[in-house]
């Protein structure tokens, strides 16, 4: 339970039209803060060129006040230019791209390069072990990094036998933060990502054991061509929120869920329903065998059995139920923990198997997956059935919900079929009921499409973001929302925005003594502003939650200030339908 | 079961990565070719039936469809140890694949159930033109590998153009022994794992080696 967020009190004062206080003591501190600014700026929709977000390339600037057409034409060319992953032999094209990621041995031999092909990055390679190890010798400190000059920034995490390098030339990720976050977190989250990503595969011993024998190992060889296109994909939308070669941003979400510190996307959904789900996951953990069956075997076979009758799911660990990247149901033993970082790397990990056929509806999936926080030196086994909801519905209309991914992960790597047989169990359970299976067909259908406008009726903020700060989980409303469209130039500015929005200087509100109307008890707000062209960012929190919005230009800071306490009033009410909290326990 | 008769086997696919084997799969399963397929991880399940008109015997294939990568490799003795057919791919342009899958024919006489039906299908026959792998050389491989009276199915196929994809499941099917999974649904059971019963290796020996073949 969140303290005081659903008593029936605060609600009351939450749907309280009236400012209060606080909401008064806010826009005083953002008028002070803005300075009384008040700026029209034209409405045009935005290109992402006309906002300088990459400075310093020539190009970006080009031709953006020519026809539409002709900056459409740039905008394209400045991203297969700078941005599109590219692994030709085009030397220049490769010192042009504004990021890179490699990784590589401590003996130098090249494992993955984002961009470039071998012949272009061997060089590299040995430039860079050499910097790293006369770091360690000589200092006895690993190398972290390297600025050059003002718009460069070298990054560099060395994990035994690995060394991970980041190099950005992107503004938004190289300006060191004036908040609290350590100097170069993101940079450094995002090596880690690419660690624990070769660990979910191999697992820390045979990593470890592979370069014990050999130093000169080539760690290659044992990657798969979907390795190489995970490892792509992850630097891909880890940096632009995008997917290489892609045009839908369905990397955005991934982008958010770090750039909130590994925070989990949720799907709304009503408690009821939520429950309901929690419940068929908690009695699947409880089925028995089927005893007739199972008598026919054990006397077929002589096989001696016990009296008490065995569960199927013994193994099972942990269940998940969810819809694209958001988890709808989480089913864990009350001991144990999936960590944030260990859920996205098994959504991502779930999500590529299947780019290529959306299709793929029959096959169960049986896969092991290091979880590295959960535990690193084994595997667990992943059970995967996709299941389209909608084949069962009669719904006459052409309207399709995505399909449902059941989750299933065991400890065992014998105990496919068992996982198989409890997978068949939930979705019998799902279409048991008639009214239930319509209730949560209804729901999916609205529930990843979260509206600022029909939501909560929002005009002036085009797009949000709200973190649960307790349980580390967040919701932010549909992408669509933001320019009208969901594509590459949309998402290129909610990456810069949000990005800008966390490295700007927070101004915290200090609640003058002797204040007797506080609205949350333990308040310790932060808030923050930032302008750019005509967009306007704002980020409001406190010890509970984090707020952050784009509004539209010119907006009225009483406006901002009132339509966002709206927004947060709206996701503490509604929070048990936001968020899944910590799942349920068996 | 008036009309006909009905048995359920289990097949395990296996070969080098990028041979093609989930492109086999998915051709008999689905009739549908992806040339951007991605790698598998681990194992798919799938399954698919076909009916032999002249036994009128339906036969449904209950596929895995594993990970060719090596570092997969320890996970293959749970795919077939239970298995009553295997596929071992190859690639018909290159020779290496075959080599690996004739490593997978010397494991699976040597580990698999007794009477596991094994076949060897060079996959990419489109492709004639990158040729590595001469049919009669395989002919060679298979005189020898059956001198002892065992034996091993082989055809070549083309999962893009779907070429010899059916044929080699309708092979398979032939040489099942179908009669004896219908009579007493006895293979059948055997094959499944239902929930915490370890069918040990011993008992399942016995019901294999008294199938035909």
């Amino acid at each position: 339970m969140i303290s005081g967020y659903s008593s029936d009190e605060n609600v009351e004062e939450l749907n309280d039209h009236s400012t209060t206080q606080d909401e008064e003591d806010l826009h005083n501190i953002l008028n002070d803060l803005i300075g009384h600014e008040h700026r029209e700026v034209e409405s045009t929709p935005l290109d992402f060129l006309e906002l300088n977000i990459f400075k310093n390339e020539e190009g970006s600037q080009h031709d953006s006040d020519t026809n539409s057409i002709l900056a459409e034409e740039s905008a394209k060319l400045f991203f297969d230019r700078y941005i599109q992953i590219d692994k030709g032999n085009d030397e220049p094209l490769f010192h042009s791209k504004l990021k890179h990621f490699f990784i590589l041995s401590s003996a130098g031999k090249p494992v993955y390069s984002m961009n470039g092909s071998d012949d272009i990055i061997i060089g590299y390679m040995g430039i860079i072990t050499t910097i790293i190890s006369t770091f360690e010798e000589n200092m006895q400190e690993d190398i972290k990094s390297i600025t050059v000059g003002e718009d460069v920034k070298i990054v560099a995490l060395t994990k035994h036998e690995l060394i991970f390098v980041a190099i950005t030339k992107i503004g938004y990720e190289s300006m060191s933060s004036s908040n609290n976050h350590e100097e170069d977190s993101i940079l450094v989250n995002q090596l880690n990502n690419l660690y624990h990503y070769l660990l979910s595969i191999l697992s820390r011993p045979t990593l470890e054991k592979n370069f014990h024998n050999r130093m000169n190992y080539d760690l290659r060889k044992v990657l798969t061509p979907l390795d190489f296109h995970n490892l792509d994909s992850l630097c891909f939308k880890m940096t632009y929120g995008l997917q290489p070669h892609g045009s839908d941003p369905i990397g955005f979400d991934y982008f958010m869920s770090q750039l909130l510190g590994s925070s989990l996307q949720n799907i709304k959904m009503t408690n009821t329903t939520r429950t309901q789900l929690n419940n068929i996951l908690l009695s699947s953990k409880k089925l028995k065998e089927d005893k007739k069956e199972s008598d026919k075997l054990s006397s077929f076979f002589n096989i001696k059995r016990d009296d008490e009758e065995k569960y199927i799911a013994e193994d099972l660990l942990f269940s998940f139920l969810a819809v694209s990247s958001k988890i709808l149901s989480y089913l864990k033993p009350k001991n144990h923990n999936l960590s944030n970082e260990d859920i996205s790397l098994l959504i991502s990990m779930i999500e590529s198997t299947e780019l290529h056929e959306p299709d793929s509806g029959e096959g169960d999936l049986w896969m092991p997956l290091c979880m590295p926080q959960f535990n690193q030196n084994g595997f667990l086994y992943v059970f995967v059935k996709k299941f389209m909801l909608s084949d069962y519905i009669d719904t006459g209309h052409q309207k399709q919900c995505p399909p449902i991914t059941i989750i299933l992960i065991s400890g065992n790597k014998n105990s496919f079929f068992e996982m198989q047989e409890i997978s068949k169990y939930i979705i019998r359970k799902l279409l048991k009921h008639e009214s239930f299976k319509l209730k949560l067909y209804k729901e999916l259908l609205l529930s990843t499409k979260l509206s600022v406008l029909h939501d909560i009726k929002v005009p002036v903020i085009k797009h949000f973001v709200y973190k649960l700060t307790k349980t580390n989980q967040y919701i932010m409303s549909d992408i669509a929302h933001y320019n009208g469209e969901r594509n590459i130039n949309s998402c290129i500015q909610l990456v810069y925005f949000y990005s800008m929005l966390r490295n700007t200087k927070v101004t915290k509100v200090f609640k003058p003594q002797g204040s007797h109307k506080i609205m949350h008890p333990f308040s310790n707000k932060k808030l923050t502003y930032s302008k750019w062209n005509n967009v306007t960012g704002f980020m409001l929190c406190d010890d509970t939650f984090e707020f952050y919005c784009l509004c539209t230009e010119g907006v009225d800071s009483k406006d901002l200030i009132s339509h966002s306490l709206k927004v947060i009033k709206w996701c503490e009410k509604n929070y048990k339908r936001l968020f899944i909290g910590n799942g349920v326990s068996f | 079961m008036s009309q006909g008769n009905f048995a359920q086997f289990k097949l395990v696919l296996l070969g080098e990565s990028a041979v093609g084997k989930s492109s086999i799969v998915h051709r008999f399963v689905k009739n549908t070719f992806d040339d951007m397929r991605e790698s598998t991880i681990g194992a798919a399940f799938l399954t698919q039936s076909i009916t032999l008109p002249e036994s009128k015997t339906t036969i449904k294939f209950e596929i895995w469809d594993t990970a060719g990568q090596e570092r997969y490799k320890s996970l293959a003795p749970m795919y077939y140890r239970n298995a009553n057919a295997a596929l071992c791919v190859y690639d018909i342009t290159s020779k290496a694949s075959l080599i690996k899958a004739q490593d997978w024919i010397k494991e699976l006489k040597k580990q698999a159930p007794e009477g596991i039906v094994i076949s060897l299908v060079g996959n990419k026959s489109d492709l004639t033109e990158n040729r590595e792998v001469e049919e009669g050389e395989v002919d060679e491989y298979i005189r020898q590998m059956t001198e002892d009276g065992s034996v091993i199915i082989t055809s070549e196929c083309s999962a893009k153009t779907g070429d010899g994809v059916l044929d080699i499941f309708n092979k398979i099917g032939r040489a099942l022994p179908v009669e004896e999974a219908v009579g007493g649904n006895r293979s059948r059971q055997a094959g499944r794992r239902p929930g915490g019963v370890d069918l040990g290796r011993t008992n399942r020996q016995q019901t294999q080696s008294s199938s035909c073949c």
